[in-house]
């Protein structure tokens, strides 16, 4: 039984990480050769909007800010850490978590809600669609666990956690610590492993390519056809070069 | 050598015997019916069967130099050839005392075996303060080095602390240390070897909880259940998964050793049970409900009609 548990442990956290991130840069670069058009989420804005706000705004906002968090343990450990030395900023940012991590719950509820309601969303929605949030609702419920339960995530995970990413990505695998971690903290980390695999086979797809240049983008975009001959030249329909779209 | 003609007896029972279904499987193949009967064994009795299997597969004569040199890197943090007690017993004599079988099971996985119900097991588990040790995943030769190592000490081991009691490492130590240490506890003042605060992980009864809930023990009473020279192995070296990775090449000095005993020596004189606190849930109920509040105030302006519904509600008001 043991050996079993072990074996587990070995495809789950040494396995199911390459695997990840072999399948997310192969899927990625394929979904983007294939079918380049379709690189992003469909969006259902038009079809009902309402109810998207109060599902979309909550969970977006709680997403940037927890991912950030996981994304600063990972990148800068010593910096949470420094920051963590006093207790109250230490619990300033664990409660911020927990604050944005509610929101995600929230927002995921009301998107579930939306999705199993609205005939006209219903049309739309694909059966990845309901895998995706059903991983994300699993994700974040036992996110919202490991913060109350095993507090506090943001030093261990910088001093646990990190080191196991890092040997990772060092090609020296190293789950001694990472092993004997509570089994949620475990399903927590192979369902990040396997929201990875999905993100080229569905809507995540869009976090690769958020439009962030709307940031300071120009608010219209003029183009002057000073030319009619060569507008009208069938020789120079594509001012660049011809679109690969499908 | 290993044994290593050992058979399974599974291997060798008859192909006609009844399943303990009351199927009859005797067209199965051996190997097949292996595996059925199996997957219909309960967990525990199993991985017991398992283990005790894998060390009767150990009983051979190992190593006992090999054995020496994992016994100082695993567990001299807790345990002791004849120099007594710490966190864990003296292990003179085990072999003698203890059957292979048995100590490769509680070395191996000491609370699957404790859960299995051994009473020696569950007594040992009681007398040291409810403390399991952590799984040492040894191959059976690392097992058999072990005890070939172990084998070499003889007699009864002191079942207390040595008779005449080392000087505490507390001497003369005052409120100063005692403050530093709970600065150390919960990180004012950093480790100089970058460690993380103890706090990261335990509990105890003093402020800045906040949240009582963890996966590592609370530390209160440490002092008194692990003692000086234990709490000094367990600190400084610990053979506990998560904190010997987290204190990889980041080993707590002496220097600040002192201090944080001192800090749970005045914790655990204090006697005051750890007050539940839940603020973390509390707070980030209040905070989620202000976040959403928050996002309607900012998009209070956003469209939630089409730019045609006035034309059309007054269309419907003029037909009506």
């Amino acid at each position: 039984m043991d050996s079993f548990f072990t074996a587990l442990d070995n495809f789950f956290l040494i396995g199911l990480p390459y695997l990840a991130l072999t399948v997310f840069l192969v899927g990625s670069i394929w979904r983007y050769r294939s079918t380049k058009f379709k690189y992003s989420s469909l969006s259902s804005q038009f079809l009902e909007g309402k109810q998207l706000f109060w599902g979309s705004v909550p969970f977006h906002m709680g997403m940037l800010v927890v991912f950030l968090g996981h994304l600063s343990a990972l990148l800068i450990p010593r910096g949470v850490l420094l920051w963590n030395s006093h207790p109250l900023r230490l619990i300033a940012l664990e409660v911020t978590g927990f604050i944005f991590g509610l929101a995600i719950l929230i927002g995921l509820g009301n998107l579930i809600y939306r999705r199993l309601t609205n005939p006209r969303i219903k049309v739309v929605t694909n059966n990845m669609d309901w895998i995706i949030l059903s991983l994300l609702t699993l994700q974040v419920i036992t996110g919202l666990w490991v913060a109350y339960n095993f507090r506090w995530g943001s030093s261990w995970f910088a001093s646990v956690l990190t080191p196991y990413v890092y040997s990772i990505f060092k090609l020296q695998p190293d789950i001694s610590a990472v092993s004997a971690l509570p089994w949620v903290i475990k399903l927590h980390i192979v369902g990040a492993y396997t929201v990875v695999v999905l993100i080229p086979f569905s809507r995540l797809v869009h976090f690769l390519v958020v439009p962030i240049n709307y940031i300071w983008r120009p608010y219209q975009q003029v183009m002057w056809n000073w030319d009619r001959k060569s507008v009208r030249s069938t020789s120079t329909a594509w001012s660049i070069k011809r679109p690969k779209n499908n | 050598m290993f044994v290593t003609d050992f058979k399974m007896p599974i291997l060798t029972a008859p192909s006609h015997i009844v399943h303990p279904t009351g199927t009859h499987q005797g067209s199965l193949s051996i190997p097949t019916y292996n595996i059925l009967l199996n997957n219909h064994m309960r967990k525990s009795l199993f991985s017991i069967g398992l283990l005790a299997l894998m060390a009767a597969t150990a009983l051979a004569q190992g190593d006992p130099t090999a054995g020496e040199t994992l016994f100082k890197e695993k567990c001299t943090a807790c345990h002791t050839m004849g120099g007594g007690r710490l966190v864990g017993p003296d292990l003179q004599g085990v072999t003698e005392k203890r059957s292979a079988e048995w100590i490769a099971s509680f070395v191996r996985s000491s609370a699957t075996f404790i859960a299995s119900g051994d009473a020696e097991a569950n007594a040992i588990y009681q007398e040291y303060s409810g403390i399991s040790m952590p799984d040492h995943n040894f191959n059976d030769g690392e097992m058999a080095n072990l005890l070939a190592y172990m084998g070499q000490f003889g007699g009864t081991g002191a079942s207390t602390a040595s008779t005449e009691p080392a000087p505490s490492l507390l001497e003369g130590v005052g409120e100063a240390e005692e403050l530093l240490g709970e600065q150390l506890f919960d990180g004012r003042v950093k480790f100089a070897n970058g460690g993380p605060s103890c706090m990261s992980c335990h509990t105890t009864a003093t402020s800045y909880q906040f949240n009582d809930k963890s996966y590592a023990r609370n530390v209160n009473m440490s002092y008194v259940n692990l003692g000086e020279a234990g709490l000094k192995a367990v600190i400084q070296t610990p053979s506990f998964p998560v904190m010997a990775k987290a204190f990889h090449e980041r080993k707590i000095e002496d220097s600040e050793l002192i201090p944080l005993m001192a800090y749970l020596r005045k914790l655990s004189a204090n006697s005051e049970t750890a007050q539940a606190s839940s603020g973390l849930l509390t707070y980030g109920f209040i905070g989620a409900l202000l976040l959403i509040g928050l996002f309607a105030m900012l998009w209070a302006k956003r469209k939630t009609a089409p730019v045609s519904d006035s034309i059309y509600k007054r269309q419907i008001k003029s037909i009506n």
